[in-house]
């Protein structure tokens, strides 16, 4: 068995939705043990979301659920009650990190924020990932994914010139601020293991989201321009764009950069008489009449699938590819040799859902799929008594009184 | 805001970058967590230096945007790998570095001796990051691609567009933002457990992983239920969920909200009252249910539109800054569809101190740039310095650290290895 790159850390994770958990899921993968703490009396959106497996509704049934706390134990606490909180507070005596996505104030109020966590451990590591960060007027903002890629500024620059923004996905920066959230997590640990010092990390998803806004926003204050969506064009290749190919909804992207690839290309077409015309011979010639062309191009993708326009291309050095769908995914070679799905061959059960790799491998420390998603609650006796140590009848007391539930 | 600590989490880290632009962004990180990061640039300057916008629209190597931003913080020098001396010089730097991050295609340091094996050989504990569009190995690593390619074959472009639209880009190369993030991910994975046990790796980075990675709502419906999500516009249209509508126009452009979303509903029936948009909202018991918002209730098509078209009546009126104001002050969920000029005004992000000025002599001025991703309370992330010009330290790392002399610089400058 390989080593493991967060062997013997342990976390509490108080997360839900996506955010967070993906978070805490990636400490998982990565050899940490993840406590995730749920309530039964007010079980996470993400449990009571679709998609659901054979689409009936059932909260040890939800796919996203699945995928995003894979690799977790879970333990059900009423927080509301002193006790609990009390508990919370000997397991995190026994954790080194402690990761939340509540409102601002929550955990303060539930009796766990930072200050009160120092006290029970003074060299504990807290990350609060939430919409704007734990300060200022908008702390208190209410929003999700498909509203934040608006307001760190994708969704101007997705779609085409002539139509409304576009989403990128459901909410592409739900699944770009874990990332830097992960990044933090373990800088903080590598810290701590110098330092002996731990502390605590304000993760804004909105901040976070600004990084993936590249250069247009130094674009705008230097040069005053104002980026907008310019559909599948560039301003660095031509032809460049999105061609329909035969089937129903596939489609092929390709990008020729140079005359020389421009020349390539055209001979992987069979040299027609329209590639020879004056007006495609340079870049600025395909730009200014790229419509055209791409008329032209999309007459070739038509008669093959996007596969072989892809191939094709390729063979002659040409960036293209397929636009891939979920059902490609799991027909496609390279996927398959990065091992990208892990299987979880002994429970047969929670075995059907998906459980994805980063995309970063380790060789030598290979993250991986050890348990699937924990149902409402199910590592409550391992985790209080084996691990915490509480007796029997305390546990079977706790549970009497709704604490552990 | 309390002040915060000075530790720097990875003083004591040199990092030898030779990323493009699918991995420069994990070595800015790496920079603003302490590290020193040594941009090993061509002699004729980084690729990043040809890419723009440029300050000012000069086509300049010294006015790539895209190089002040990614090079904030990092240090440079020039060397040709192609060249024997060159690849002598780069194995002398190696052991001294920690991390070596590259973006090239599979096998083209291997074929100077340059690749893991050879480096690890030399100095065990090195840590390489490559970032590939496809990965080090399999049937399409040596398949050419850009971030456009990468959207697709990763699945992100197949979601983008509407249904009567073909799949469209983000004008931004949002594929290599992903890389390069989870490639700093992997690259401190790598780094804590050298920590523990001296040994390195070779962190592989897929392009087209990453971005799959974020592709988990579709890939999850397809496994649960089949089901390929098709594109919808304001978002994909996942099955069993109401289409969402999240563009609203306002005067002045747009707003994003979920004003239907099922908790705030009764919020949204207050707007709309007091906007005079709310008739026949309170006799009818089908609405009534509606506005008591219980989640995973399918709402019935005409209810949803006739509320739906409602809002965007209101949005109408008026223009992004009250909307977004007046609708969070109401607790629901509406933020602008923000511009840069947009997101450089926001007031969030001013309270927050989120910007930093970064001083350039050659400009006569400061630029103000993007800030802390996160803030850690004792080893925060830093960048206080403008990137680099071509070769800025050359004389620091070639004779101050490795002791060449002054004229075997210049001969190896005249002979362009460095």
């Amino acid at each position: 068995m390989q080593p493991e790159v967060l062997k013997g850390i342990r976390v509490a994770d108080f997360t839900h939705a996506g955010v967070g958990p993906l978070t805490m899921r990636a400490l998982a993968d990565a050899g940490a043990q993840v406590i995730k703490i749920e309530t039964t009396t007010r079980t996470e959106v993400i449990r009571r979301g679709n998609p659901f497996k054979k689409g009936i509704m059932d909260v040890e049934a939800s796919a996203q659920f699945a995928a995003y706390n894979c690799n977790k134990l879970g333990v059900t606490l009423n927080l509301r009650k002193p006790k609990a909180v009390e508990l919370a507070k000997q397991l995190i005596r026994a954790c080194d990190v402690v990761g939340d996505s509540f409102t601002p104030g929550v955990m303060e109020r539930l009796g766990l924020g930072y200050e009160a966590l120092k006290e029970v451990k003074p060299d504990i590591i807290v990350i609060s990932m939430s919409l704007m960060g734990q300060t200022g007027p908008g702390r208190l903002y209410r929003g999700h994914g498909p509203v934040l890629q608006a307001m760190v500024g994708l969704s101007e620059l997705t779609g085409w010139p002539h139509l409304p923004p576009m989403a990128v996905s459901i909410a592409y920066t739900d699944y770009y601020a874990p990332q830097l959230w992960i990044f933090a997590v373990l800088s903080a640990l590598i810290y701590r293991n110098r330092t002996g010092k731990g502390q605590f990390i304000d993760g804004s998803d909105f901040e976070a989201g600004i990084d993936i806004m590249g250069t247009s926003l130094l674009d705008y204050t230097v040069n005053g321009r104002i980026a907008t969506r310019r559909g599948n064009r560039s301003s660095v290749a031509a032809p460049h764009g999105c061609y329909p190919c035969a089937g129903e909804d596939r489609w092929c992207v390709i990008a020729v950069h140079t005359d020389e690839k421009w020349r390539s290309f055209c001979e992987v077409l069979g040299g027609p008489a329209w590639s020879r015309e004056e007006s495609f011979a340079t870049f600025r010639g395909r730009m200014e009449n790229h419509e055209r062309l791409d008329g032209f191009i999309s007459a070739w993708t038509r008669e093959r699938t996007a596969e072989e326009a892809m191939e094709m291309l390729q063979a002659a050095g040409i960036p293209a590819g397929v636009v891939q769908n979920s059902k490609d995914f799991h027909e496609d070679p390279q996927i398959r040799h990065r091992n990208h799905f892990w299987e979880l061959e002994e429970d047969p059960d929670r075995q059907w859902f998906t459980y994805e790799s980063p995309g970063y491998h380790l060789p030598k420390t290979p993250l991986r799929l050890k348990r699937p998603f924990p149902h409402l609650g199910e590592h409550n006796y391992q985790v209080f008594c084996e691990t915490l140590g509480l007796g029997q009848e305390e546990f079977a007391q706790l549970v009497a009184d709704g604490v552990i539930e | 805001m309390s002040k915060l600590g000075e530790g720097r989490v990875l003083e004591s880290v040199r990092v030898l970058d030779l990323a493009d632009a699918s991995g420069a962004f994990c070595t800015k990180l790496l920079a603003a967590m302490g590290a020193d990061v040594i941009a090993v640039e061509p002699p004729g300057g980084s690729p990043l230096r040809r890419c723009g916008p440029f300050h000012g629209d000069a086509l300049h190597p010294e006015r790539s945007l895209c190089w002040f931003l990614y090079g904030l913080g990092k240090r440079s020098i020039t060397l040709n790998i192609e060249s024997l001396e060159g690849q002598r010089i780069f194995r002398e730097l190696v052991k001294t570095a920690d991390v070596v991050v590259e973006t090239f295609r599979p096998g083209y340091l291997d074929g100077f001796g340059l690749g893991y094996r050879a480096l690890s050989a030399i100095h065990p504990p090195i840590i390489m990051t490559s970032i590939t569009h496809f990965g080090q190995t399999g049937p399409y690593r040596h398949h050419e691609a850009t971030d456009m390619v990468a959207q697709a074959m990763g699945g992100l472009m197949y979601q983008c567009g509407d249904e009567d639209t073909p799949p469209v880009q983000v004008s931004l190369p949002v594929a290599y933002a992903q890389s390069a993030a989870q490639a700093a991910v992997g690259s401190l994975m790598a780094y804590y457990y050298r920590a523990t046990t001296g040994q390195g790796q070779h962190v592989d980075v897929s392009v087209q992983e990453c971005v799959l990675w974020a592709q988990k709502p579709f890939d999850v419906s397809w496994k649960a239920e089949g089901t390929i999500v098709k594109r919808g516009g304001d978002a994909p249209i996942m099955p069993g969920w109401p289409k969402f509508h999240v563009y609203f126009r306002c005067r002045d452009g747009w707003i994003a909200a979920m004003p239907t979303y099922w908790s705030h509903r009764v919020h949204l029936r207050q707007w709309l009252k007091q906007e005079g948009l709310a008739e026949d909202l309170y006799d009818n018991e089908a609405y009534d249910t509606y506005f008591r918002g219980e989640f995973a209730a399918s709402p019935p098509v005409e209810i949803e539109e006739s509320v739906r078209s409602r809002f965007a009546a209101l949005a109408s009126r008026y223009d992004k800054a009250y909307l977004y104001k007046e609708g969070q002050r109401r607790g629901m969920q509406v933020t602008p569809v923000n511009t840069a000029k947009d997101v450089m005004e926001d007031e969030q992000l001013k309270a927050r101190d989120y910007w930093i000025r970064i001083h350039h002599p050659e400009l006569g001025g400061e630029l103000t740039y993007p800030g802390a991703p996160f803030i850690m309370s004792e080893s925060p992330w830093r960048l206080d310095r403008r990137a680099p010009l071509l070769g800025e330290d050359n004389d620091a790392i070639y004779i101050d650290e490795l002791g060449m002399t002054r004229q075997e610089l210049v001969r190896l400058r005249q002979i362009h290895v460095i």
